[in-house]
């Protein structure tokens, strides 16, 4: 009897891989796409700001704007400085983005340093370009300090001094490529189950799996397997190549991680299944599941730390599945996260898992009958 | 030649109204123009947030000091951060390594003696950094607070030294610092090209799979007649969830609205016009649903997000993604769309992005005419 179910649901997963994988073209997305992604989302996202154009308006020749000069040359984040004869032009430029930020040097600078005041230099910057313009912000902030310090000495005042845990380096990849795995596997198996019984609808050949000796949750078993695997592939193949591509250090081990990603590929093929037992078409499996994988990527984490959501979206962020698998994906790679640290964000992951695919299943029963 | 005229206006409105049809039956459709802009819009607004007021933050004062204490209450009354006061590190250092909490400071014992000796202790600060972002913030706050207290200290004792130098910042266009203002654009850029690509590539493949684009390219259309009727239902979906997008922006979230709706509509027509040829070119290479839509996401969707210099600034890239950002039209929209808000009409900065993403959708519509037209030949 076990025997018999068994058979049933290893021949309809095969025919579903069959219908994923035959696809040339549908094949080579399924390849080819993670893999750029996962090129595209390393090489360019960067929140370092470098390759900076700077604009100026100097009245002042002495040697405190000399020395403020100096350090813009000496800053490897700043590219070219560009001269301005007067502010109205400076703002000018500002507007039509040839510069993010320009400095206005007053006529009396150095003599306000001499006469051993603070000299005060103006700073317009970008804000349409918000986040960039604070870091530029920041730096010459710092280009200032210190050429301060060489006109007149400051008082000893106690330093911070900052340990940097887990990427001493701050590389931003060290976030990016972990969460990474999470975000583009999640993309994929919601696109690959949710098209699975659309599919079917929309060509007609949907009454013809209802006709077959399958109950409904064999179906639903079957259908489960190419998304599953789609998304435990990939998830592995990433935690091959982004130690090789970029660097990350891997000091956890696989086992947790392969524990995780199993659950994670159950949580979120449920969803995907649900969407697919609802639509009536594969137009609406797709903008379904895209109007779903959004709100779960920007809830969590990915795009800005979860601790500063507004608090009624706080539970959002802890039943989504991707904000766990965020967080082990981090863990293990650059915290080495083992067995129970990894559970304890695992269980939660198990608990949407088991409803979501309860969710697909009652769906699926109420639209078969 | 007028009766021709006539014939082919009553060809194309019996496309236009075949689209119409489809479009209303599926609500689907309105899902993406309507929910869609709503989401993004709201998430962008509320739920993407670059403040760092609730960062659980700890802090360890192992001097126990007049000054420390002192210190220490900086720490405990900063707005940026949620600070935590402990008595040891070793809960703190596990609380980082669970994450549970982003950083935490230690005010060395002994700090009140080296500062009276004239050479002050370091004050010591460990950081989340798998978090880079959030860390990098943490160290610049912490520095910042630190350097503030030590100052208005020597104020009291008398022996206030100004800096020789200082900056006077001003941010033009964004003086609250508000992410929401520079979200929004991106917001719409996203939007129009999920309409223009996605939702394209996704009909024109469907007539393909279906069978029914024989049946189309049979009737007396020409090659012309049928594209530009066919993307015309789409072109104005796209204009009205960018006008959503923006009614919610602007009366919801309080973005201004500084350029004229004139020039909005422009800038977002003519990007519309280029996405929507880059969906049907999609749609006509795929020929399959799947596979359009994954195609559509990988060079519609993702590059508007990444590539477009919404999110991250182009300038910083490597050089080589740098040239792959010239071929993506989304980097065309946004500095002339973030202007229009926030700035004003600047014509010199949005007639030569107009110029090019026109010639983007000529592009596109003479490969997809060409693409199409060999099929009946």
């Amino acid at each position: 009897m076990t025997g018999g179910r068994l058979i049933r649901i290893w021949a309809m997963a095969l025919k579903e891989l069959r219908v994923v994988l035959l696809d040339k073209r549908a094949r080579t997305t399924l390849v080819i796409s993670p893999i750029i992604q996962l090129l595209l989302f390393g090489y360019a996202s960067t929140l370092e700001v470098k390759n900076v154009d700077i604009g100026l308006v100097n009245r002042d020749s002495g040697v405190a704007s000399e020395r403020m000069l100096a350090g813009l040359d000496g800053s490897r984040n700043i590219r070219t400085v560009k001269v301005y004869p007067d502010t109205a032009s400076l703002n000018d430029a500002i507007a039509h983005r040839e510069v993010i930020a320009g400095l206005v040097i007053p006529p009396d600078l150095s003599r306000d340093v001499a006469a051993g005041r603070t000299g005060e230099i103006g700073l317009v910057l970008d804000g349409r370009r918000i986040n960039a313009a604070q870091i530029v912000n920041g730096y010459l902030g710092e280009i200032a300090a210190q050429a301060g310090a060489q006109l007149r000495a400051p008082p000893a005042a106690p330093q911070l001094v900052t340990r940097n845990w887990f990427n001493p380096n701050l590389e931003y990849s060290w976030f990016t490529m972990p969460a990474m795995i999470a975000v583009i596997t999640a993309v994929l198996m919601v696109s690959v189950s949710a098209q699975s019984v659309a599919r079917e609808r929309e060509l007609g050949t949907y009454d013809q799996l209802m006709i077959l000796p399958l109950r409904p949750h064999e179906i639903l078993a079957g259908k489960l397997v190419p998304a599953f695997l789609v998304g435990l592939v990939n998830g592995l193949l990433y935690v091959a190549m982004i130690p090789i591509l970029y660097g990350v250090p891997m000091l956890g081990s696989v086992g947790p991680f392969f524990i995780a990603i199993l659950v994670f590929a159950l949580s979120i093929t449920g969803i995907g299944l649900s969407i697919s037992a609802l639509a009536q078409s594969q137009q609406q499996a797709f903008l379904s599941s895209f109007l779903v994988t959004v709100p779960l990527i920007l809830l969590s984490g990915y795009a800005s730390p979860s601790d500063n959501m507004p608090g009624w979206l706080q539970p959002f962020a802890e039943i989504n599945p991707l904000t766990h698998m965020l967080l082990i994906c981090e863990g293990i790679f650059v915290k080495g996260w083992d067995y129970p640290i990894v559970l304890t964000h695992v269980w939660p992951i198990l608990l949407v898992a088991i409803s979501t695919i309860t969710l697909a299943w009652l769906l699926f029963r109420l639209r078969s009958e | 030649m007028s009766g021709g005229l006539a014939k082919s206006l009553r060809r194309g409105a019996a496309i236009r109204a075949k689209e119409w049809a489809q479009v209303w039956r599926d609500p689907s459709t309105f899902g993406l123009v309507v929910v869609l802009p709503l989401i993004l819009i709201f998430l962008f607004g509320s739920a993407v947030s670059l403040d760092t007021r609730n960062t659980p933050v700890g802090l360890v004062d192992a001097d126990r000091s007049q000054a420390s204490r002192e210190l220490a209450g900086a720490y405990l009354a900063n707005s940026q951060f949620r600070v935590s006061e402990g008595s040891a590190v070793e809960p703190f250092e596990m609380a980082l390594h669970q994450g549970t909490l982003r950083g935490f400071i230690v005010i060395p014992d002994g700090f009140e003696r080296s500062l009276a000796s004239g050479q002050p202790q370091q004050v010591q600060l460990v950081t989340d950094a798998s978090l880079p972002n959030t860390a990098a913030f943490l160290a610049s706050h912490t520095r910042g607070v630190l350097a503030n207290w030590h100052e208005a200290r020597l104020a009291e004792d008398g022996n206030a030294a100004p800096p020789a130098l200082s900056l006077l910042s001003r941010f033009d266009y964004n003086p609250g610092l508000e992410s929401r203002h520079m979200l929004v654009p991106g917001a719409i850029a996203i939007v129009m090209a999920m309409i223009g690509s996605l939702l394209t590539a996704l009909i024109m493949a469907r007539e393909y799979e279906r069978g029914t684009m024989e049946g189309l390219l049979a009737t007396p259309l020409s090659i012309h007649e049928l594209v530009l009727n066919k993307l015309a239902p789409y072109f104005l979906l796209g204009l009205g969830s960018m006008l959503i997008c923006v009614l919610v922006a602007v009366w919801g979230y309080g973005v201004p609205m500084r350029g004229s709706v004139f020039s909005l509509v422009l800038v977002s027509a003519a990007f519309l016009a280029a996405v929507l040829g880059q969906g049907l070119l999609i749609s006509a290479a795929t020929k399959n649903q799947f596979a359009a839509t994954q195609f559509a996401l990988l060079s519609g969707f993702l590059p508007s997000l990444l590539l477009s210099g919404f999110l991250f600034e182009i300038d910083s890239m490597p050089v080589a993604i740098q040239w792959i950002t010239y071929i993506v039209p989304a980097r065309y929209l946004i500095p002339p769309l973030q202007s229009t808000f926030l700035v004003g009409d600047l014509w010199r900065l949005i007639l030569p992005n107009v110029g090019i993403l026109c010639l983007f959708a000529l592009f596109f519509y003479w490969r997809v005419t060409r693409a199409i037209g060999n099929k009946i030949a």
